[in-house]
C-alpha cells in the first residue's frame, strides 16, 4: 500500500514540478557588494567562452528545475576576517572567494592556437574554470544527493574537472585535493605519472593562496599524518624521501605518525 | 494545476504517516534529531566498512578551513570499544572527519570539529567508510557519528 502511494506520489512530483519554472545560479544579493556579484558573472562568462564543458555544465543548470547557489565574497587572509575560513569555496554555505579565485590563472590561445599558462605557471596547473566547474557541479550533484553527502558530490566535482582540463588540452584526473594544518593545499593527479600541485597559503588557519602553485611530477605518492594532525599527501621520487619530507613537515621524527602509505604507479 | 496540488498533498500526508509508523515500528534513537533521519542513517550503514563503537582519545588541529574545491579533514583518533560490522582486528583506529561548514559535526568552520561531540572521553558510535587503506572517513557528516548508547546502538543495528 505504502509502495504504491510512494510511487504515486513521485509521479504527481514529477507533474508539478514539470510545470514550474526552471532556475539556474542564483547569486546571492549584497547591495554592499555588487561588485562582487559582477565580477563572478563574469567569471562565469569568461570561462564558458574558454570551455565548452563550463558551458554545457551552466545551460545543464539552467535547464534544471534545481538550484545552484552562489554567496561571492572577498577575504584579504586576515585574522579578523569573517571569510578567512573559505580556501576557494565553502560547500555548503555557497560562499566562494573571488580573491582566492583571482589568484588561479586561466589559459589563453597563443598565435598557433595552443593553450599557454602566464608565464611562471604550471602547463598543468589547476586552472580558474576548473575551480569554478568543479564547486557548481558539486553543489548542482549535491541538489540530487540530499545534505550530509559531500563526498560522492566532491567526488563528481573531480570528475568534471576533467571535462576542463581536455578543453585547456591538460590530461590528469584529479585524485585528492587536500587542506592540512600545515598551510598548505595539495592536490594529487595523475595522468602516466603521478603529479603533486602544491599551494602556498598565508598561514597554517584559514588564509589566502600567497603565490602561484607549483607542480612536481613524482613517482610515488604518500600518505602521512603528523601525530595528532591532519593526514597530507606527500610526492616523492622515493619513500626515503617522502618519509624525510614529512618528518621534517612534522618537526621531528617523534611527531610523525609511524602508520602511512605509499601508491606508486 | 490546483487539484494536483491538492491530490499530492493528501497521500503525501498519507504516505509520511505510512513511513513514519513503519520507522517507528523498526528503530528510535535517543535523540530526535537522529530519529528525523532514519532513511539518511540506513542508508550510511549500508554505505559504511566499518561501524564500530569507539572513544576519542586525541583530537587534531583544526584545518581553519571548509570543504568545497578543497576536501579539508580534521583528525581525531579513537580508542574502539566494540566492532559492529565489517572486518577491523585494530584497537584503535584514526578518523579524517571531513569538515563541512553548517553540518553536525561541524558549527562554526574555523573551530573545526564541534567540542560537544568530539572531545577525549566522548563514546561514538561511528560509520566508515575505508578511504586508503590506511585512513577512514565518516560516510557523511550529518549522521557519520551517533552519540553512543545501548539504546541506540539496538536503534542503529536495526538498520543494518
Amino acid at each position: 500500500m505504502c509502495k504504491n502511494l510512494a510511487i504515486l506520489s513521485w509521479c504527481l512530483l514529477a507533474l508539478v514540478l514539470s510545470n514550474s519554472s526552471s532556475a539556474t545560479v542564483v547569486i546571492t544579493p549584497d547591495p554592499l557588494r555588487p561588485q562582487d556579484q559582477a565580477d563572478f558573472e563574469r567569471l562565469v562568462a569568461e570561462c564558458e567562452e574558454l570551455s565548452p564543458a563550463v558551458h554545457e555544465l551552466m545551460e545543464i543548470v539552467r535547464r534544471s528545475s534545481r538550484t545552484v547557489t552562489v554567496d561571492p565574497v572577498r577575504s584579504d587572509g586576515t585574522a579578523g576576517d569573517p571569510n578567512r575560513d573559505v580556501a576557494w569555496d565553502s560547500f555548503a554555505d555557497n560562499r566562494v572567494d573571488l580573491s582566492d579565485m583571482d589568484k588561479a590563472s586561466n589559459p589563453s590561445r597563443d598565435a598557433n592556437g595552443n593553450w599557454v599558462f602566464p608565464l611562471g605557471i604550471s602547463p598543468l596547473a589547476t586552472s580558474r574554470c576548473q575551480i569554478l566547474a568543479h564547486f557548481i557541479w558539486e553543489r548542482f550533484h549535491a541538489q540530487f544527493t540530499g545534505p550530509g553527502n559531500f563526498a560522492p558530490a566532491h567526488a563528481s566535482g573531480n570528475d568534471y574537472e576533467d571535462r576542463v582540463r581536455r578543453d585547456f588540452g591538460q590530461d590528469g584526473h584529479p585524485v585528492n585535493t587536500n587542506g592540512n594544518s600545515a598551510g598548505n593545499v595539495t592536490t594529487v593527479f595523475i595522468n602516466d605519472d603521478f603529479y603533486v600541485e602544491t599551494t602556498p597559503m598565508g598561514g597554517p588557519l584559514g588564509g589566502d593562496p600567497s603565490g602561484p602553485s607549483t607542480v612536481t611530477k613524482v613517482k610515488l605518492v604518500c600518505m602521512f599524518r603528523c601525530e595528532g594532525g591532519t593526514s597530507f599527501p606527500i610526492g616523492a621520487d622515493t619513500e626515503a624521501a617522502a618519509r624525510g619530507e614529512a618528518t621534517a613537515r612534522c618537526g621531528g621524527a617523534a611527531n610523525l605518525n609511524t602508520a602511512y602509505i605509499c601508491r606508486s604507479k | 494545476m490546483f487539484i494536483r496540488i491538492s491530490i499530492f498533498s493528501l497521500l503525501l500526508v498519507v504516505l509520511t504517516g505510512c513511513a513514519a509508523s513503519q520507522n517507528q515500528a523498526v528503530m528510535q534513537f535517543d535523540q530526535a534529531y537522529f530519529n528525523d533521519r532514519v532513511a539518511q542513517i540506513r542508508s550510511a550503514a549500508q554505505q559504511a566498512d566499518v561501524i564500530v563503537v569507539a572513544t576519542v582519545t586525541q583530537v587534531g588541529a583544526a584545518p581553519g578551513r571548509s570543504s568545497g574545491f578543497v576536501k579539508v579533514n580534521q583528525h581525531v583518533s579513537y580508542r574502539i570499544d566494540k566492532l559492529l560490522k565489517g572486518y577491523y582486528q585494530q584497537s584503535a583506529i584514526d578518523v579524517e572527519h571531513v569538515l563541512v561548514a553548517n553540518s553536525r559535526h561541524v558549527k562554526l568552520a574555523a573551530q573545526g570539529l564541534d567540542p560537544a561531540i568530539f572531545t577525549p572521553g566522548n563514546k561514538l558510535i561511528l560509520l566508515l567508510k575505508n578511504v586508503n587503506t590506511l585512513f577512514y572517513e565518516d560516510v557523511n557528516e550529518y549522521v557519520g557519528s551517533i552519540d553512543y548508547s545501548a539504546n541506540n546502538e539496538r536503534a542503529l543495528l536495526h538498520a543494518l
